[in-house]
């Protein structure tokens, strides 16, 4: 008997939005598909196209560099300690994050 | 039974004073649950054993008769000023049922949501906006005032690495305070730095203090020079002439190796790069070759010259600075600033002269620059039109003689630190410094590099449309007015408010007819409060904030996550803890904000942005599913900080963690990988994305100011002067003993107030004469937008085209029978309208033309 589990084509991701991105998307929560060893990179790839220049210029401040507001969760981890853009997705709830500006006077 | 002195309990709880930001250590002493003394804690190195008078005075606000101690709901559904809110007491059910509702009534339009949040002295300052950012809004934000911040820390960030600046008072020989009393009577820790102010003065720094009045500052300093308000860009670029090309007095190898003065500027004003890597270019006077500014075989960048770079000719920033200063000699600017031209090359020398540019100190083994000469300046010179303007040339001042995160110079607070865990500033885009450091990882503090993509707003501050701004709160009053301008529509406007215990309506905007307005337009608010302020008036539901007495915070004040003791002081931890429990209908602010999150189902989320925010280890971090008392919160962030050994437990006893600060920690600059700006070039393509965007959406702005380099550009009120009904500008200052409107209830501070003549407004005596006013005469103050009663002190010390106004007065809420009537509120005096905000950074000006008759 073959005891190797199928392999899976896809994987589920829920995508939350908090802080200002819930205004560009118009979604507080979204659920999205992608092939197995999907990155953050491809995930928000997805978002710009879905969302166009309105997300990708508050998320990005240049090509493959994040705005220094957005914050990326993924199960609960910072992307930053899975790799950056590269954090790969498994069946993930991924946060995204735009933190207003703090700091005061 | 007869009371002796044997039954009476007595117990001294060392803790944090909570009457403004700086959080100083103190030792409470309560008899029979009763505070009866406040004393400052000598092992803190926040005040060293010294406290302010609004320190002392805090248990008279604590036993404010007219505190809020209940949930409140207004009765009166018509809002406005001296409208009768007809207060009736409700339960903590009631009210936070009524809360829930109304969030649960925009909860598919956050951004109907908007957290006002400046609660500086404690946590609530992270606690209130992650509830807002949780709930989805991006209208959440700590900033309030329309001046103060607006340009210090964008700049800051990008040219030292930190949020604050102030000057390195334990090696300073010469010090110049523009627009600030920093030391004296203002700003961040001022217990500390006024002893260090002292000391310094007493082994012989000179201190000048340039500012259209003659203050409390004034009053410490070898001289004051009285200067026209909002003309300080005029001042600082003829210090830099003077420097750069009369008296050749600047750092060079700091500026080849440390700036971008070095990088080569095409004839569009950018930077002209490197096909390959896009990175800008430098040309090696060693080897005669332009190469990257990261090319590891360059050795001496040229300062000056024209070059040749595949057909373009390419200019040094450098060049363009002194070339763009040139235009900025003295005399040219005495007519704009009144200070003489004489004047102005004096200090400029002394000021050069005492950098002491390529000299070098040795501390702790480690050599250094030494630059014991620095600038300083803050909200004087910012609240103006051309507020970043007025600034940044300041701060190049110290740019160019090197004195920046060096030993005497301009240095950077909360920049960096190694305990209890590492932070640093970091360089990014073309090798300029763009991460600042922060002890709160999760802090997203002020940003203007490399600035962010101007866009059609989506948020009512129209804050897309400031892409180089760190807040934007002080719009709001105006886009109100005309939303479909930006882009906006009916649909988008904010309808619930949550705030904390402060007075925006005194102290956050102008004129008191828009403030009013915007209030009045939202559906329904909510706020903490102390006492029923101006504020309070508009609530729908207000709850009573514990007083700092009564109160925990694990960051008990800004002052100690980023504006703490400079140079080679001691980093210090400390915990606020009750003195005295706090009556059972006052809830803390943390507990009832994780009520309503669960009620909403969002404190999953509001947990995460606070692990984040606080760097909650995950063995510490709070779990979902699970409500935390404060003390429990508090118990994780110090044990997940300072480690197991470190519990409440422990800070309730000794109450302050020390730790010594390493050479390259507190003088960052020679241990900094990124270099700091001369010349702002991406000022000039973020004006050229915002022209689209403005264009696109039918705006007539003047963007002039999105240029790379400085100029002086008058305020509306210098233009005003002497052209019709208006002959005088007013200013406003701060006094040592107010902090905003916080405390003015409190009966010792308004004795103070009286005593000092803090709620009258000054005149120059020359000018009273001419005018027939005398001292203490009861007189008119008009400006364009309002007009209110007040009392005249005649003094020679005020700029004689200058009418000073201190503190945060002018209350009128029956809630302050102290209060209220007395003194005058700046803030109503000020026009409130895209013309008056500084394009750059939201300023609000703040010198405004008035007239004053009898
Ligand atoms: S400076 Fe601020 S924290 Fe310190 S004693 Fe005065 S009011 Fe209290």
């Amino acid at each position: 008997m073959n005891l190797t589990p199928a392999v899976q084509a896809n994987v589920a991701v829920r995508v939350t939005f908090m802080g200002g991105l819930h205004a560009v998307t118009g979604q507080r929560e979204l659920q999205m598909t992608f092939p197995q060893g999907a990155t953050v990179a491809d995930l928000l790839a997805s978002l710009s196209k879905r969302y166009g220049d309105a997300f990708t210029c508050r998320v990005f401040s240049s090509p493959g560099k994040l705005e220094h507001t957005i914050l990326i969760f993924v199960d609960g981890e910072h992307i930053k300690g899975r790799g950056g853009l590269a954090a790969t997705l498994g069946n993930s709830e991924v946060e995204v994050i735009m933190l207003p500006m703090y700091a005061g006077g | 039974m007869e009371m002796t002195q044997s039954n009476l309990s007595s117990k001294e709880i060392i803790t944090a004073c909570g009457m403004c930001y700086v959080g100083c250590g103190v030792k409470v002493q309560v008899d029979n649950g009763v505070v009866v003394n406040i004393e400052g804690n000598p092992d803190n190195p926040q005040n060293r054993g010294k406290m302010c008078a609004k320190g002392k005075a805090v248990f008279m606000t604590h036993y404010n008769p007219n505190r809020v101690k209940a949930p409140m709901k207004r009765t009166n559904p018509e809002k406005g000023y001296g409208v009768d809110p007809g207060w009736v007491e409700i339960t903590w059910d009631e009210a936070i049922d009524t809360i829930v509702a109304q969030l649960e009534r925009i909860r598919d339009k956050p951004s109907k949501f908007w957290v006002y949040a400046w609660e500086v002295i404690g946590d609530n300052n992270f606690w209130f906006p992650q509830l807002g950012i949780a709930f989805g809004s991006p209208h959440c934000g700590v900033a309030t005032s329309p001046t103060c911040g607006k340009a210090i820390h964008p700049v800051e960030f990008f040219s030292g690495g930190g949020f604050h600046q102030a000057p390195d008072l334990h090696y300073s020989n010469y010090c110049i305070l523009v627009g600030t009393q920093f030391g004296v009577a203002s700003r961040s820790s001022f217990n500390h730095n006024v002893l260090d102010m002292a000391e310094a003065r007493s082994r012989g720094m000179k201190l000048v203090v340039i500012d259209p009045v003659g203050g409390h500052a004034a009053s410490k300093a070898d001289e004051w020079i009285p200067i026209r308000p909002g003309t300080d860009t005029a001042l600082a670029n003829s210090m830099l002439h003077v420097l750069l090309n009369e008296l050749h007095i600047y750092d060079e190898p700091f500026l080849k190796h440390r700036t971008n003065a070095a990088y080569l500027v095409g004839q569009d004003g950018l930077y002209i790069r490197d096909a390959a890597t896009n990175e800008p270019q430098i040309h090696d006077a060693r080897d005669g070759k332009v190469k990257t500014h990261n090319d590891p075989s360059l050795t001496d960048p040229s300062l000056s010259g024209t070059y040749d770079v595949h057909g373009q000719q390419g200019r040094t920033c450098f060049d363009l600075l002194r070339e763009h200063v040139a235009k900025y000699s003295p005399e040219t600017t005495e007519k704009i600033t009144t200070i003489p031209a004489a004047t102005v090359r004096r200090i400029t020398r002394e000021f050069g002269e005492a950098a002491r540019v390529g000299e070098t100190i040795c501390i702790d083994g480690v050599d250094l620059p030494l630059r014991p000469a620095s600038v300083d300046w803050a909200r004087g010179t910012q609240g103006h039109k051309h507020g970043f303007h007025n600034c940044w040339p300041l701060k190049l001042v110290n740019i160019v003689v090197g004195a920046v995160n060096v030993p005497g110079g301009i240095l950077s607070t909360g920049a960096a630190g190694d305990f209890p865990h590492h932070w640093w500033p970091e360089g990014g885009t073309d090798g300029m410094l763009e991460h600042g450091g922060a002890i709160m990882h999760g802090f997203s503090h002020a940003k203007a590099f490399p600035g962010r993509a101007p866009a059609t707003p989506n948020r009512m501050d129209i804050g897309e449309l400031f892409p180089l701004a760190s807040h934007f709160q002080t719009l709001l009053p105006i886009t109100l007015e005309n939303p479909p301008a930006y882009g906006l529509s009916e649909e988008d406007k904010i309808e619930v408010l949550l705030h904390s215990p402060t007075n925006p309506v005194l102290g956050s905007w102008g004129d008191p007819k828009k403030v009013e307005k915007l209030l009045t337009s939202l559906r329904f608010i909510f706020g903490f409060a102390v006492e029923i302020n101006e504020m309070t008036l508009f609530d729908d539901i207000v709850l009573p904030f514990p007083s700092s007495l009564e109160r925990y915070d694990f960051n008990c004040g800004t002052a100690q996550n980023n504006l703490g003791p400079c140079g080679q002081d001691d980093f210090c931890w400390t915990v606020r803890q009750p003195a005295i429990e706090a009556v059972t209908s006052i809830r803390h602010p943390q507990e009832v904000i994780q009520e309503i999150a669960e009620r909403l189902g969002i404190l999953d989320g509001l947990y995460r942005l606070l692990n984040h925010t606080y760097g909650l280890k995950k063995e510490y971090a709070l779990q979902s599913g699970t409500r935390y008392r404060v003390t429990e919160f508090i118990d994780r962030a110090v044990r997940s900080w300072f480690g197991e050994e470190h519990s409440l437990d422990w800070f309730r006893e000794h109450n302050v963690l020390r730790h010594p600060k390493s050479v390259d920690v507190a003088y960052i600059n020679p241990f900094l990988k990124a270099r700091i700006p001369v010349y702002l070039e991406h000022f000039v393509t973020k004006g050229k994305q915002l022209k689209a965007v403005v264009d696109q959406l039918g705006l007539d702005w003047d963007l002039s100011d999105y240029q790379p380099l400085s100029d002086w550009r008058p305020c509306q009120s210098y233009d005003a002067m002497g052209k019709g009904e208006y002959d005088l500008i007013a200013v406003h200052f701060k006094l040592p003993y107010v902090y905003g409107s916080y405390g003015n209830e409190n009966p010792w501070i308004d004795e103070v107030c009286e005593a000092t003549d803090a709620y009258k407004i000054l005149l120059n005596a020359a000018v009273g004469k001419a005018k027939g006013i005398a001292n203490g005469d009861s007189v008119w103050l008009q400006s364009p937008v309002h007009k209110v009663r007040a009392t005249v002190k005649l003094t020679e010390c005020i700029h004689p085209q200058v009418v000073g106004i201190g503190g945060h007065f002018g209350h009128f809420a029956p809630g302050m029978p102290i209060s209220r009537g007395k003194g005058i509120s700046f803030n109503a005096l000020l026009p409130t309208d895209l013309d008056h905000i500084d394009k750059i950074s939201t300023a609000l000006d703040h010198c405004v033309q008035v007239k004053v008759y009898k």
